[in-house]
């Protein structure tokens, strides 16, 4: 029984150590030119607003109409899950942790081009891409036909 | 004391598997996008009629005439059963739990571009891709070739 328990303890570690970084509902802002945001704030991203897409964060929230996006480009980096699997199972290796990344490119209110680069949670990349797609006007820039497959595979 | 440990670490970690859950094969989700009425991941049905594409919920519902519908994509996305695999059987790691996502992109009754992206259970994939084509006049935009095999079969 006492094994039991150790396993289980164990897979529980493992599960939720596999599941660390950006949880898979948010998103992160990695940098670009929006001096109001710090690098590596994350928050929650909504398309519901008619108008403007919304970067939701703790102590506020950026904003970009929708009209004044000009590029849309989605990339993903994928690496194995090394951590995971020294401190844990050599099996995470067989894994690969994917991170995704859209870049969207807009005119400020002064019509100066602006970037910001996000990291999405993979559970809300299809949703975004697709809701900015249809909101913008704008079709998606893929790094690669990888990473097109996993934008609309999610 | 053992036994009672064991039991609520078992149940912990069951409670980490949603997926174990899982979608109904006859069922729907509305995963999200620009639709303001519906919440994100609203589970109900999809059907389609003479000139329409129904969701519904017990809350809400959307339907999309097919004269509105301007693009249709199909993806998906195949994971290992980890959480079967933990709870039951390490053989159904050998097995792939596939989640089958409908991205709809319509015209609204303002002419607004819209896009809804749906998972259907693996039951409704087929016959609700062949009539969206045959009754929008649109194709299908697979996002690979597996997805289309996957979707109708070759």
């Amino acid at each position: 029984m006492k094994s039991l328990a150790s396993l289980l303890i164990l897979l529980l570690l493992l599960e939720s150590l596999a599941w660390a970084g950006l949880d898979s509902k948010k998103a992160m802002y990695v940098g670009g030119t929006v001096a109001s945001i710090k690098e590596g704030t994350e928050g929650t991203v909504s398309e519901k607003n008619e108008d403007h897409w919304v970067f939701h964060y703790t102590n506020g929230s950026f904003q970009v109409p929708y009209d004044h996006v000009n590029d849309l480009e989605y990339g993903q980096k994928a690496g194995r899950r090394l951590g995971v699997a020294i401190a844990l199972t050599p099996m995470a290796l067989f894994s690969k942790k994917r991170k995704h990344y859209l870049t969207i490119g807009y005119a400020d209110e002064n019509g100066k081009q602006q970037a910001a680069v996000f990291e999405l949670g993979k559970d809300i990349v299809r949703v975004t891409l697709a809701s900015l797609e249809a909101r913008t006007g704008q079709k998606i820039d893929y790094e690669d036909e990888e990473a097109r497959k996993s934008g609309r595979g999610n | 004391m053992k036994k009672l440990l064991a039991a609520l670490l078992a149940l912990l970690l069951v409670s980490t598997y949603p997926a174990l859950a899982g979608l109904g094969s006859h069922s729907a989700m509305y995963v999200g996008g620009t639709v303001s009425n519906l919440p994100d991941k609203t589970e109900g049905h999809f059907s389609t009629g003479d000139d329409s594409a129904t969701f519904k919920s017990g809350k809400a519902s959307l339907t999309i005439p097919y004269s509105k519908i301007d693009s249709l994509e199909y993806g998906e996305k195949a994971g290992r059963r980890v959480g079967l695999s933990v709870a039951v059987s390490p053989l159904f790691l050998l097995s792939k739990k596939r989640r089958h996502y409908l991205t709809i992109g319509y015209l609204d009754e303002q002419n607004k571009q819209q896009a809804a992206v749906l998972e259907l259970g693996k039951d409704i994939i087929h016959p609700a891709l062949s009539t969206l084509e045959a009754k929008t006049g649109k194709k299908v935009e697979y996002q690979d070739d597996e997805a289309r095999k996957v979707a109708t079969g070759h």
